[in-house]
């Protein structure tokens, strides 16, 4: 079964978009995925890593039973677990020797916070833990969380399908009714993980359900016109709302639509279900419209998405190296219009370069061991 | 969603042309020091009508600070150094018959929930004319959960918009290195849409104090005791004039063209 691109190319504008959104100020920000609706980079790349996952690892357990399905799935978390602690010891080294605002008395009241570098120790150890979060070092442990259920969840979809997203569903809803159901994090035990995965499995889990589905040839409802009516409906009445506010933010005096209603139901720590809705209501709208042998896939400048897309582990990795430094340098320099394109830019020939080359030297290897490459690197996205 | 980012933009768009054309850079780097902000950048505020028709007339006038570590100012070293001290000497020149009260409320290390279990005591009671309510550090720096310091800021909005004639609100300081820390810029465009959605006034501090980093009227990044001192004093000058300002605009004579 040869892959789907489309999978490559919307996670690799999601990892683009991504890598844009963690630059604080950057103007490009205001242009990214979240443009298009009440949902922004993270659940589109979170429901196509459920989806790869689905369809990767349902092929497997078919193939090979759930043993082998487990075991793979398992060594794709520890890849990802690895790259999280990697990315965390590039982040300390970053802040140990930017912490300015902790000495300066015009910070020091607030910037007590910054105290963990007092205790590395301690913060190395709930790092480990993945209690231990600085900013922008939460999809990973989110995505770490979601692999590790999906053997159960795989095993428990095939005889069980409908207890097993029924138990998602109950979970997500009473995330949405009490706030409490949540991982608590260091150095502040009072806050929160940025993404609950308590309420972010089920939009990982329905993706999984997709995939696993088209494994096993079934999901013929999805092609239902009137659920095609019913989504496109939804997506185009986020993308009026969301286009609104964008219109809002450059001129005032245009009113904001629903803002004062949205304002407090639109969570993204607990996907609130006006996000979930939408994003998967536009899923359904362009997996409809954009066939698998789309022209525009196979045209040059479609490559550079596709070719990150499909190393996207690595590449998410490097974009948040790549936004850090990036962010830095912008700061640094009151980097404006020119200095914000020129950084956003060159990150992106940087993570295209880079997948580019993933790409290359494993062929250049023998075709067995391109083989094993292939697996693993790409084994189970994200 | 990204309320107050693109209001921004043209901020950014003046400091791009600025990074292109060092000669113009160098130009605006050589004047004089003034940290003045040109007003028309709130023409989309909205107004204190009431407690400016009490100066006008000369009554008693209390206006409440609530806020955190920045209010009360300790890196000025004494109190009347703090900015609140600094906007009520600028509102006594400015209308000398007037009686004008600014309380200073500012406690190191609260987060807006603290602040709104204050709000009783430290606000409430005082019967003010306005409320200047200062917050969302302390939220950024310790990641409280977005929904929750959301949640806080209505609940704090709601009392105060119930409770006294008129409030506005004041974001965070500006810091360079902010954004390694915490998810520093989700919590400005928070309060953003806060004040948005709320329709309530905020002073931009954040966007205020960058843009005097920019254009080099201030250097955040001294050191030294006594020059971080001297410029904590010189900054929450600058802030309580910039507040003064921002609290006594008026629609300008033949508005509405």
């Amino acid at each position: 079964m040869d892959r789907d691109l489309r999978l490559d190319f919307f996670r690799g504008l999601a990892l683009f978009c991504i890598f844009i959104d963690h630059i604080p100020g950057a103007w490009l920000g205001t242009f990214t995925i979240q443009i298009t609706g009440l949902y922004d980079a993270a659940e589109v790349f979170i429901f196509i890593s459920g989806y790869t996952a689905g369809l990767v690892y349902g092929r497997i357990l078919d193939a090979e039973g759930p043993l082998i399905m487990t075991l793979r799935t398992y060594h794709r978390v520890w890849q990802l677990y690895v790259a999280h602690v990697f990315l965390f010891v590039m982040f300390m080294a970053l802040v140990g020797n930017m912490t300015d605002a902790a000495v300066n008395p015009i910070y020091i009241e607030e910037f007590r916070a910054t105290d963990f570098l007092q205790e590395p120790g301690t913060a190395i150890v709930m790092a480990l833990t993945l209690r231990f979060q600085p900013a922008f070092m939460d999809i990973l442990p989110l995505y770490i969380v979601l692999l590790m259920m999906l053997p159960l969840f795989l095993i428990g979809l095939r005889g069980l399908k409908w207890l097993v997203l029924a138990g998602s569903i109950a979970l997500w809803l009473a995330v949405q009714v009490n706030k409490g159901i949540a991982i608590p994090t260091y150095p502040d035990a009072a806050t929160k993980w940025f993404f609950n995965p308590f309420a972010w499995q089920l939009l990982f889990l329905i993706g999984a359900a997709l995939g696993y589905s088209r494994v096993r040839g079934a999901g013929g409802w999805l092609a239902s016109r009137w659920l095609f009516a019913a989504a496109a409906a939804i997506a185009i009445g986020g993308f009026l709302i969301r286009i609104n506010w964008t219109l809002h933010l450059f001129y005032d005096p245009i009113p904001s639509l629903f803002a004062k209603y949205f304002w407090l139901s639109l969570s993204k720590t607990n996907m609130s279900p006006f996000r979930l809705v939408n994003v998967l209501a536009v899923v359904l709208v362009v997996a409809t419209l954009v066939p698998r042998q789309a022209r525009f896939l196979a045209h040059r400048a479609s490559w550079p998405l596709i070719v990150c897309g499909r190393h996207s582990l690595h590449i998410f990795c490097l974009g948040i190296l790549l936004s850090a430094i990036g962010h830095w340098i912008i700061t640094e320099f009151y980097g404006g219009f020119v200095l914000q394109t020129m950084v956003v830019v060159a990150g992106i020939a940087i993570m295209t370069a880079v997948a580019a080359f993933m790409d290359w030297f494993p062929g250049r290897r023998s075709e067995r061991q391109r083989a094993v490459a292939q697996s693993s690197v790409t084994g189970g996205g994200a | 969603m990204r309320y107050g980012f693109a209001a921004g933009l043209c901020a950014r768009v003046v400091a791009a042309g600025l990074w292109v054309l060092p000669a113009v850079w160098d130009a605006v780097a050589a004047e004089p020091a003034s940290c003045a902000m040109p007003q028309d950048r709130f023409d989309f505020e909205p107004k204190f009508p009431k407690m400016l028709a009490a100066l006008d007339k000369g009554e008693a006038v209390t206006i409440v600070v609530i806020g955190g570590g920045s209010t009360a100012g300790r890196a000025a070293g004494a109190a009347d150094r703090a900015w609140p001290a600094r906007l009520a000497s600028v509102l006594a020149q400015r209308f000398p018959k007037a009686r004008v009260a600014v309380l200073n409320k500012g406690v190191a290390r609260n987060t807006a929930r603290d602040m709104v279990a204050r709000f009783e005591t430290d606000v409430l009671a005082h019967k003010p004319n306005l409320v200047i309510w200062e917050t969302g550090i302390v939220d950024a720096v310790r990641g409280t959960d977005l929904d929750e310091f959301r949640e806080d800021l209505q609940t704090g909005i709601d009392q105060l918009k119930a409770q006294v004639p008129e409030m506005m609100l004041m974001d965070m300081q500006f810091s360079r290195r902010s954004n390694l820390i915490s998810h520093f810029s989700l919590y400005l465009v928070l309060m953003r849409g806060a004040a948005d959605v709320n329709d309530v006034a905020l002073f931009p501090r954040h966007e205020i104090m960058r843009g005097w980093s920019e254009s080099r009227i201030f250097d955040f990044d001294v050191k030294g005791q006594d020059e971080m001192r001297v410029l904590a004093v010189r900054l929450y000058d600058c802030i309580g004039k910039g507040v003064a300002d921002f609290v006594t605009r008026r629609d300008p004579v033949g508005a509405l063209r």
